[in-house]
């Protein structure tokens, strides 16, 4: 990736963001101890740190989504720099301009976006960029009213730029198609642009790469690219570990968030890859697979890879150890035809006929299906599971047709879940969840969450639970299907991660990622 | 001719309730249960300053209108910070305190209008006069169809002006997803204010049409039955565009008169109605939540 070399050579401005003696603590667990951080104009920093370290508090916090317990920021993007300082007296909240919120923040120049995209739905894609604009005179309903040709300049101006991004994104001609319509990756991106032509100067990225095949992740560097070098944006990514190495010749500088306080280092030039853990350097395995794939397979496994339709690909791991009966199937998935709505998601050919989608799981195998976005993943993992209704085909576990059962009785023939979304029962205390999915030896890293409640969670903490509640889920379990089982994890939740994989005592295992390819 | 009259004048008041009724319920996303709370208040702004001080149509109305945009704060200072049920439960409060005020507000040593009968209670306003403009009284309901249908038509063009502009866009925006919208700098306490204002100004119009055409107003348009109705337009006829709340007030209008030449029997006519309305909302919420004719369902 040839992205960023003029980072090295860009001198770092002003001072943009400062904030002193930071102080969040949850229920008496401290989470950010007298923080300290500078940040400077056209810096692109990279901030890591371990599941739980508080990254998303600190970002939530930077970004007026939650208030501190303490301490004080200052905003200078503006030529009058704003000051707040916690915790604030409760007069302050009488004066309705001076409000420690989103909205007043992001005056000040701060944007961030989500680990979701968070598009407005009902808008097309010109609305959603539109209406990013600040100070519209069409926004306030009485110009709306008396002075609609106002307001109408503005809104042409803005659909020029809006288009002009757009077409930036090669989104072109689809201005006026609406927001739910577009892939994962589009709507990454547009996300990004709309905080942008918000006017950011400094724009927070929660997990941009999430979730993303590697055309995705290509697509979305290239902007984030255009914005420091053409939009002079200054970005704070918060990013998971795999994804990490992309970012590469961006990142400028590491902050590195432990003991509630943060560490900065300055890198140097490119290439500097002294923060990359060695074990999981995505160079020592070949291009085509995954960053974790090395700990997945040993020196002593087989690994045979099968192309499938639409350019997914089908990896097999297989484990002459983990089995004696090596090519016996233990799910079979016979020309399977899954639509939703009137489209047809699985099942179709590189040509678009409609032939069936055919796969085996064989005991001891860790298949890994890498697809790109769009492909149909989570509708696949939703038919396996009985969640979504599928037209045409053949299930079968251990030889029994499974295609009529409901998604219970599933579960209890020996199909275990982990969906990509950290479906758990919100409200409960993690060890209700565990106890719930019927676990009872968990993992120390779970055991030490015990006792909080599953919302409370950071990221990685309510993957680790979601996890080890659906490895667990059946008595008797036979395949493990998993979504993306090493998003937001850091190097040691991954490490346990593979471990409960490989540990497990299903005989099948089917790994569902974005292309690596 | 009479009575298509009489059904055209129902129908104005009606669509300026059903359309200022969807920005808060389609627009923003917020289920009020208070909308018949700020109608009536129109109402009886209109029928006591008109009658018991002598205001003409106009001022009364504005009067009526400024006390609606004041007291919509009720119901905007909760959708601050409440969503969802509890934001329901705070209208509903808002609506019950309207009703009860209306109705016990009255002495019956005191003459109407004073400040111990206020609103004569439970014995609701009569006589209350139709509207004088520019020097013609509006007696005749072919000289008043013709004023209610020119406000219902202004008020849609407001509405539709208003939602077509780029604040109508943020009211969506907000409605799908505050927090982004909030991220993005859009003071969404604002503008809400601004749209509970403006509905509520609105109903307040469509109240004081409705207490100078019927030229009686007792509580009951203060009622929970009322919001109900009121509710059951927006979500039969559709939320969230023009189209649909103006189809649902057309609906909900015309069902009753249907049922009348059925020839019922008085007492079953006015239950079945009832029945029918539930039947409907049940029916619409499964298989059409988004309504006959709207774009956003309320989830
Ligand atoms: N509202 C809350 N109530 C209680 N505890 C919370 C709350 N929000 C966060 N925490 C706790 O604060 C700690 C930091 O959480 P945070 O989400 O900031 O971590 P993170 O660094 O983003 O982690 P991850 O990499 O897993 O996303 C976690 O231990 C979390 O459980």
């Amino acid at each position: 990736m040839k992205i960023g070399a003029f980072c090295d050579t860009l001198p770092h401005g002003r001072v943009l963001l400062r904030a002193e003696g930071l102080k969040q603590a949850f229920g008496g667990q401290i989470i950010l101890d007298g923080l300290d951080l500078e940040l400077r104009e056209g810096e692109v920093v990279l901030l890591r740190g371990e599941n739980g370290s508080g990254k998303t508090t600190l970002l939530n916090i930077l970004t007026g989504n939650l208030e501190p317990d303490a301490g004080a920021i200052h905003y200078h993007a503006h030529s009058t720099p704003r000051s707040y300082r916690f915790p604030r007296p409760w007069w302050r909240e009488l004066n309705p301009f001076d409000h420690f919120t989103p909205e007043f923040v992001a005056r000040e120049g701060v944007r961030r976006t989500w680990q979701e995209p968070r598009l407005f739905g009902a808008h097309t894609l010109r609305d959603n960029i539109a209406v990013a604009a600040p100070g519209h005179p069409g926004e306030n309903p009485v110009l709306a009213l008396f002075a609609p040709s106002r307001s109408a300049r503005r809104e042409t101006e803005l659909g020029h730029k809006a288009d002009a991004m757009l077409a930036r994104l090669s989104l072109a001609r689809r201005q006026d198609s609406s927001a739910d319509k577009i892939s994962l990756g589009q709507t990454k991106r547009v996300a990004i642009a709309r905080a942008v032509v918000a006017g950011a100067r400094i724009l927070f990225l929660d997990e941009p790469l999430a979730g993303l095949d590697r055309q995705g992740i290509g697509d979305v560097l290239e902007l984030l690219a255009f914005l420091v070098r053409g939009q002079g944006v200054t970005l704070v990514i918060v990013e998971h570990l795999f994804n990490q190495p992309h970012l590469h010749g961006l990142v400028t500088t590491d902050w590195l968030l432990k003991d509630g306080a943060i560490r900065r280092t300055d890198r140097k030039g490119r290439g500097d890859d002294s923060t990359r853990p060695h074990s999981l350097d995505p160079s020592r395995v070949s291009i085509r697979r995954p960053a974790w794939f090395g700990l997945l397979a040993g020196e002593d496994m087989e690994v045979v890879d099968e192309l499938l339709p639409r350019g997914a690909m089908l990896t097999r791991i297989r484990r002459p150890a983990a089995s004696k009966h090596l090519s016996k199937p233990v799910l079979e998935i016979r020309e399977l035809v899954v639509s939703r709505g009137p489209r047809v998601v699985i099942g179709l050919d590189d040509r678009g006929d409609r032939v069936g989608f055919n796969l085996a799981l064989y005991e001891g195998d860790i298949s890994v299906l890498q697809a790109p976005n769009g492909w149909g993943k989570t509708t696949l993992l939703f038919a396996l599971a009985g969640l979504q209704a599928i037209s045409q085909g053949l299930v079968q576990l251990r030889c029994h047709p499974i295609t009529s059962l409901p998604a219970w009785e599933r579960a209890k023939l020996g199909m275990q879940f982990v969906m990509s979304d950290n479906h758990s029962f919100k409200g409960l205390r993690v060890d209700e969840n565990i106890a719930l999915a019927g676990y009872n030896n968990a993992s120390p890293g779970v055991r030490a969450l015990a006792g909080r409640t599953f919302s409370s969670l950071s990221g990685g903490e309510q993957r680790k639970v979601t996890l080890a509640a659906g490895l667990n889920s059946a008595v008797r379990p036979v395949v493990n299907i998993l979504d993306e089982p090493f998003n937001a994890f850091d190097h040691s939740a991954s490490l346990d991660a593979v471990k409960a994989i490989k540990s497990s005592r299903a005989p099948g295992t089917l790994l569902l990622v974005p292309s690596a390819v | 001719m009479n009575y298509l009259i009489h059904l055209l004048i129902y129908f104005d008041i009606y669509v300026i309730v059903a359309l200022s009724l969807n920005l808060v319920v389609g627009y923003c996303g917020l289920l009020t249960l208070a909308h018949a709370g700020f109608y009536a208040i129109g109402g009886y702004s209109y029928a006591l300053l008109a009658l018991v001080w002598g205001w003409g149509f106009l001022p009364a109305v504005l009067a009526a209108v400024l006390l609606a945009a004041v007291l919509s704060l009720t119901v905007s200072l909760p959708a601050w910070r409440l969503k969802g049920d509890f934001f329901v439960l705070a209208t509903l409060a808002v609506q019950a305190l309207v009703f009860s005020l209306l109705y016990n507000w009255s002495n019956a040593d005191a003459p109407l209008g004073s400040w111990s009968n206020l609103t004569n209670g439970p014995f609701g306003i009569p006589g209350i006069p139709r509207p004088e403009i520019l020097g013609v009284a509006l007696t005749d309901s072919r000289h008043f169809v013709l004023l209610a249908t020119a406000v219902a038509a202004l008020s849609a063009f407001v509405v539709r002006r208003l939602t077509a502009s780029p604040w109508g866009r943020v009211l969506v925006a907000m409605r799908e997803d505050e927090l982004a919208a909030r991220g993005l700098g859009k003071n969404t306490r604002l503008f809400k204010v601004q749209a509970i204002a403006i509905a509520s100004c609105l109903t307040a119009v469509a109240g004081a049409l409705y207490a100078a055409y019927v030229g009686y107003l007792d509580p009951s348009s203060a009622s929970l039955d009322e919001s109900i109705l009121m509710l059951s337009m927006v979500i039969v006829g559709g939320l969230g565009n023009f189209r649909g709340p103006i189809i649902g007030a057309l609906i909900l209008i015309a069902l009753p008169e249907l049922l009348r030449f059925l020839d019922l029997p008085d007492a079953l006519a006015a239950n079945l109605r009832l029945a029918i309305y539930g039947l409907l909302l049940v029916l619409m919420m499964h298989f059409r939540p988004q309504g006959i004719g709207g774009e956003y369902r309320l989830r």
